[in-house]
C-alpha cells in the first residue's frame, strides 16, 4: 500500500510530536521495559504519561490503568512491552482508541521464521492499516527526539540539534546517543526500527530528507525492504543534506544464475556499491567511522575545501598525516613564502621542516606559543584551506592554554580545524574542542579519511544537482 | 516463430546475438554491420556488403559463450576462406543449431563492457566497465541504477579503476565519452522498457577510432511467463 508522501510526512511527524504516551505493559519493577519510562522522565517529556497495567494502581508515582481502553483521554503513541501473544488484542484497542503509532519493542513476529510468527504479524499490521495507525517495530526501540521530550533510554542529551539517525539496531543508536554530546554530535530525531512490518528506512529516509529540523542524516542499514524506494528517497535525501550510511549485510551472492558475463559480475556488493554512489550516500564501515563522519559533517563547513595544511610537533606523525592526506585525494596546501618567512622567525630550525606539512619540533611542546603562532600564521594563508593540529604539551596547563588558542584561531580567522589526538591530551580535552565547533580525531589518518568525505560529498552534489 | 517484440514482451527464450543487436540498434546503440546468411551462397553477398576483412560467427540463442567453442573466424579476407570457415562453424552447431553470422571486422585495443542485470531489490541495473577477455579477470566494473542520467553515466565512467583508458591513450584518440554515455543510458532504458530483460551483455563493445561500437551482445529474458 503506498502512501502519498506529505501523507507519510504528516504521520511520522505526529509520531515525533505526541500529546500523550501510553506503556502498555510496564513493568513495576526495574525490569527492561521500565527504561522506556525512564528515558520519558529523564527527558523531561511534558506530554502525559499512561501507564498501562492490570496488576498495578500506580508506578513510580504515575496512575497506572488496567488496559488502554479505561484511559479517559485520547493517546498519541503506544509502546507495546506485553508478549506476543497477549499483543493481538492491545493492538485491536490502540486502533479503536485513534492511536496514531504504535512502537511494538516485543518480538516473535516474522522474523521467527515460523508461520505463526508471520500470521501474527499480517494480522497486526492489517488491523493498524484498516485505522491509518503506523508500527515502528517489532523489536524496535522507537523514538528519541530531544526538541519535543521522548526517548528509548535514559541519559540521551537532552540538547536538540540537527542530526537525524535511523538504525535497524536499537543499542547502535544508544551507544551513538551515549558518544554524540561528546563529539559535538547532537539530534533532531532518532528512530530505532527494528524488522519493520510497517514503517521501514525508506519511509524515514523520505521523512527525514523533507524534515528542516535535519540538516545530516546519519543510518545503520542492514536489509533494505523496498529497494527502488529506498533508493530514490536516499537520493533525494542527499540533494537536500548528507546522509552517512553504514550499510551491513553485504554478501556476495546471488549470481548463481546467472547466464551472461554481466550478470555473473554481479554481486549484492557491487550493486549496492553503484547505488550508493549514485545516490549520493557518505558510505562508511564500522561504529568509529560511522561517528567520526557524523562528528566530521556536524562540526566542519558543507565545503570546507580541500587544500590542507598540517602543524605537527612529532615529525613521523607530521609525515603520516601528509601521507594520508594524498591517499584520500586532499591536497597538501602550499604556503604563501610570505607565510613560510613569518614562521621562520619562531620556529626552531634543528631538523624540522616550513613547508607543508609544519614541522614544529619537540621545542613546541615545551613552549605552546610555537604551536599557538604557527597555527594562527597558517589560518592567515590564502592557500590554506583547513588545518590540521597535531600537538601536545607535557601538562594539563599547557595543553589548555593550546585548546583554547586553538578555539580562538578558529573563531578569529573562520577557518575550519581539526585537531589529532596525541597521547598525552587528556579526553577532556576533546569534549572542549568538539563542543567548541572542531572536530577531535584519534588520528590523522582518521581525520583525513572523514574530511575527504566532506569534500566528495560536495563535489557529487555540485555535479549531479546541476542539470548538465 | 515470435517476432522480436513478442519475446522482448514475454521473454521464454533468449536473445541470439542478431537480434540481441536490432534491440540495441532500435535505442540509438552503434552496432556492427552484419547479415544472417541463410547458406554458403550468401558469402558473396555478404563480402560486397559488408567488405574484408569479415568476421563470421555462430548465432544462436542456445550458444551464449560461443567464442570459448571456437565459433568465431576472424579475419578472413577471401571467399575461399570465408567458405571453409563458414563450414567450420556449421559443423560446430551440429548439436545446437543456428544461423551463421557475417559480421564487419571491428579494429580497435580497447574493449569496454555494458551490460544490465535486472537487481531483485533494486531493478534494472546497469553495468560498465573493461571488457573482452578481461571483464572476469579484472573485475573492474561498477553499476548505477536505471535510469542512469547524463551526468551519472559520466560519473559511471570516472567510477573504475582503468578509466585511464577512455582518455588519449598511445596515439589513440579520447573515447567519445559523450556516445558511451549515451549508450549507457540507453541500455538502462531497455531494462526499464521491458521487464522480462534479466540481463543484457554489451561485450566487448570496441573503441574503434575512439567511437564505441557493440560488436558481440547478449539479452538474457526472463524465462517464466509472467
Amino acid at each position: 500500500m503506498r502512501i502519498p508522501q506529505d501523507k507519510l510526512i504528516s504521520q511520522i511527524n505526529s509520531l515525533f510530536n505526541p500529546r500523550s504516551i501510553a506503556i502498555v505493559g510496564l513493568p513495576r519493577g526495574l525490569k527492561a521495559g521500565k527504561l522506556f519510562l525512564l528515558a520519558l522522565l529523564d527527558q523531561g517529556y511534558p506530554g502525559e504519561i499512561y501507564p498501562v497495567n492490570p496488576k498495578a494502581e500506580e508506578i513510580d508515582g504515575l496512575k497506572s490503568y488496567p488496559s488502554l481502553s479505561a484511559i479517559p483521554n485520547p493517546v498519541d503513541l503506544a509502546i507495546i512491552l506485553t508478549p506476543h501473544k497477549i499483543t493481538l488484542p492491545v493492538i485491536k484497542e490502540c486502533a479503536e482508541k485513534g492511536v496514531k503509532g504504535v512502537v511494538l519493542f516485543t518480538a516473535g513476529y516474522k522474523e521467527t521464521g515460523t508461520d505463526e510468527g508471520s500470521n501474527r504479524e499480517q494480522e497486526i499490521v492489517r488491523i493498524a492499516q484498516s485505522a491509518g495507525m503506523r508500527i515502528i517495530g517489532p523489536n524496535g526501540m522507537g523514538l528519541y527526539s530531544p526538541k519535543t521530550g521522548i526517548s528509548f533510554f535514559p541519559q540521551l542529551s537532552k540538547e536538540p540539534g540537527t542530526v537525524g539517525i535511523i538504525s535497524h539496531s536499537g543499542s547502535l543508536t544508544n551507544i551513538l546517543g551515549y558518544v554524540a554530546p561528546k563529539k559535538g554530535i547532537r539530534f533532531s530525531k532518532v528512530v530505532s526500527l527494528g524488522n519493520e512490518c510497517d514503517l521501514n528506512s525508506a519511509d524515514f529516509l523520505e521523512y527525514l530528507g523533507n524534515d528542516s529540523d535535519t540538516q545530516l542524516i546519519g543510518a545503520y542499514v542492514e536489509g533494505i525492504k523496498d529497494g527502488s524506494r529506498f533508493f530514490r528517497a536516499l537520493k533525494n535525501a542527499s540533494f537536500e543534506k548528507p546522509v552517512v550510511i553504514w550499510k551491513v549485510g553485504l554478501t556476495p551472492e546471488g549470481s548463481q544464475a546467472a547466464v551472461s558475463h554481466t550478470g555473473a559480475m554481479t554481486g549484492t556488493v557491487d550493486i549496492w556499491k553503484g547505488i550508493a554512489k549514485q545516490g549520493g550516500a557518505v558510505q562508511v564501515v564500522g561504529i568509529e567511522e560511522w561517528i567520526d563522519t557524523l562528528m566530521a559533517f556536524s562540526l566542519l563547513p558543507i565545503d570546507p575545501g580541500n587544500r590542507v595544511a598540517i602543524i605537527s610537533g612529532p615529525g613521523g606523525l607530521a609525515v603520516s598525516a601528509a601521507e594520508a592526506c594524498g591517499r584520500e585525494k586532499l591536497k597538501l596546501a602550499e604556503l604563501l613564502p610570505k607565510t613560510r618567512k613569518i614562521l621562520a622567525e619562531f620556529v626552531p630550525d634543528t631538523g624540522t621542516s616550513l613547508k607543508n606539512p609544519v614541522d614544529v619540533g619537540l621545542t613546541a611542546s615545551l613552549d605552546m606559543d610555537i604551536y599557538i603562532e604557527a597555527a594562527r600564521t597558517v589560518a592567515k594563508d590564502p592557500n590554506v584551506d583547513i588545518i590540521t593540529m597535531i600537538g601536545v604539551g607535557f601538562s594539563d596547563e599547557t595543553n589548555k592554554k593550546y585548546t583554547d588558542a586553538m578555539i580562538q584561531a578558529r573563531k578569529e580567522f573562520n577557518k575550519p580545524f581539526m585537531i589529532v589526538n596525541v597521547p598525552g591530551l587528556n579526553s577532556e580535552f576533546a569534549e572542549t574542542f568538539c563542543n567548541a565547533g572542531i572536530p577531535f580525531f584519534e588520528s590523522a589518518e582518521r581525520a583525513m579519511k572523514s574530511c575527504a568525505k566532506l569534500v566528495r560529498y560536495y563535489r557529487w552534489l555540485q555535479r549531479i544537482k546541476k542539470p548538465s | 516463430m515470435p517476432t522480436l517484440k513478442t519475446l522482448l514482451q514475454n521473454g521464454g527464450r533468449n536473445l541470439s546475438e542478431y537480434e540481441s543487436k536490432k534491440v540495441l540498434a532500435s535505442y540509438n546503440i552503434p552496432v556492427t554491420n552484419e547479415m544472417i546468411l541463410s547458406g554458403a551462397g550468401d558469402l558473396q553477398e555478404a563480402a560486397a556488403k559488408i567488405g574484408y576483412p569479415m568476421v563470421l560467427k555462430a548465432c544462436s540463442s542456445e550458444i551464449v559463450h560461443k567464442t570459448e567453442m571456437g565459433l568465431v573466424q576472424t579475419g578472413i579476407t577471401n571467399l575461399n576462406e570465408a567458405k571453409s570457415a563458414y563450414d567450420f562453424i556449421i559443423e560446430g552447431m551440429k548439436k545446437t543449431g543456428g544461423n551463421v553470422l557475417a559480421q564487419e571486422m571491428i579494429k580497435g585495443k580497447r574493449e569496454l563492457v555494458v551490460g544490465l542485470v535486472h537487481d531483485p531489490q533494486f531493478g534494472p541495473c546497469v553495468m560498465f566497465g573493461l571488457g573482452g577477455i578481461f571483464t572476469e579477470v579484472l573485475k573492474d566494473v561498477s553499476f548505477r541504477v536505471a535510469p542512469v542520467s547524463r551526468s551519472e553515466a559520466l560519473d559511471l565512467m570516472n567510477d573504475i579503476r582503468g578509466k585511464k583508458i577512455l582518455d588519449s591513450f598511445r596515439g589513440m584518440p579520447p573515447v567519445n565519452r559523450d556516445l558511451l554515455a549515451d549508450i549507457i543510458t540507453a541500455v538502462g532504458k531497455i531494462g526499464l522498457d521491458h521487464d522480462m530483460v534479466q540481463e543484457i551483455d554489451i561485450n566487448p563493445l570496441i573503441i574503434s577510432k575512439g567511437e564505441p561500437i557493440a560488436v558481440d551482445a547478449a539479452i538474457i529474458m526472463k524465462q517464466n511467463q509472467p
